[in-house]
């Protein structure tokens, strides 16, 4: 398993980004999501999927352990918007994610982090998220804290 | 939030300052930790007096702080002690609040850990930097970096 972007997202994730960062469509926002990593499939086969509710459709599941949520991002929780001038780049951050007291009650480990664009938070269903990223993110949690640590440059450079 | 890194045309290049284009859409801002960190270092962000300065130009904006890192209690919103594991932050939660279900259903387990600086903008710059669908057009941009242009920051 790598890191990778998913087909629907290429060229789109910066500006997705954005429209979060701008409020535009008022509600709109990152959805993080963890993905369980028993029956999890192929990179090659996860990366042709569309929307979140796809992501999840085959033997791929959503984490479901005992103290795990969706984090839900708006406007006022990602890093600000700025492009960088002199290396001809921009770099998306989030601040690290943690999920405290997560149980490994049966559910098994913990095996992707998915950073995904819902266009409104108070509507639609799974089917209209976007996944933008896919993150290597192996733990086996303990019922303590889990910690997804974002690296220094963000999660996402576009360039 | 719209900012953007101005940097002196030396080889290799030298950060000269933040430029600040819109502070959003509200006044709620949560920096990461990493940012502040950063900025600490190169100059351009300082702490004090429960107050979150982003020394950016065209003005330094003044933020109040809400909530710093750490773990804190979704039932009662008191700050927990921190530990490696949130071991001390269960142990609030069992003994306060046993049994009742989390307010926050992003936080089942009933304590929150913030990784960012929770912060409000003072609402005068808000009202004068805050986005609008003006903020977004490429007039505006022209418009800002022609300002900068003027102020002698020809990066902008």
């Amino acid at each position: 398993m790598a890191n990778q972007i998913f087909n629907i997202a290429l060229g789109r994730v910066a500006e997705l980004y954005n429209r979060v960062d701008t409020n535009d469509p008022a509600n709109s926002a990152l959805i993080i999501v963890l993905l369980a990593s028993t029956g999890i499939e192929t990179d090659a086969v996860l990366k042709d999927k569309d929307d979140l509710a796809a992501v999840v459709s085959g033997t791929t599941n959503e984490a479901t352990n005992t103290g795990y949520a969706r984090k839900v991002l708006t406007d006022a929780d990602i890093v600000a918007f700025a492009p960088d001038d002199t290396n001809d780049r921009v770099d998306l951050d989030i601040p690290d994610q943690t999920w405290t007291a997560v149980a490994n009650d049966g559910t098994g480990a913990i095996g992707d982090f998915l950073v995904c664009y819902d266009s409104d938070t108070t509507t639609g269903t799974d089917a209209n998220i976007v996944p933008l990223t896919m993150h290597d993110f192996a733990v086996t949690p303990d019922g303590s804290d889990i910690t997804a640590q974002i690296a220094t440059a963000g999660f996402y450079r576009a360039s | 939030m719209l900012m953007k890194r101005i940097y002196k045309q030396t080889d290799p290049p030298v950060l000269d300052h933040v430029a600040i284009f819109h502070t959003g859409t509200t006044p709620e801002q949560n920096f990461s930790a990493g940012l502040i960190d950063s900025g600490v270092l190169e100059g351009w962000i300082s702490l004090g007096q429960g107050k979150l300065t982003l020394h950016v130009r065209p003005e330094a904006l003044v933020y109040t702080l809400k909530k710093i890192p750490g773990r804190y209690c979704c039932h009662c919103q008191e700050k927990l002690p921190d530990d490696a594991t949130g071991e001390l932050a269960r142990s609030h939660v069992q003994h306060a609040h046993q049994g009742a279900t989390s307010p926050d259903p992003q936080s089942p387990a009933g304590y929150r850990m913030l990784n960012h600086y929770e912060c409000v903008l003072d609402s005068t710059q808000h009202n004068k930097w805050k986005a609008s669908q003006d903020s977004f057009s490429p007039g505006t941009l022209r418009h800002t970096r022609k300002l900068l242009k003027e102020r002698g920051q020809p990066n902008g």
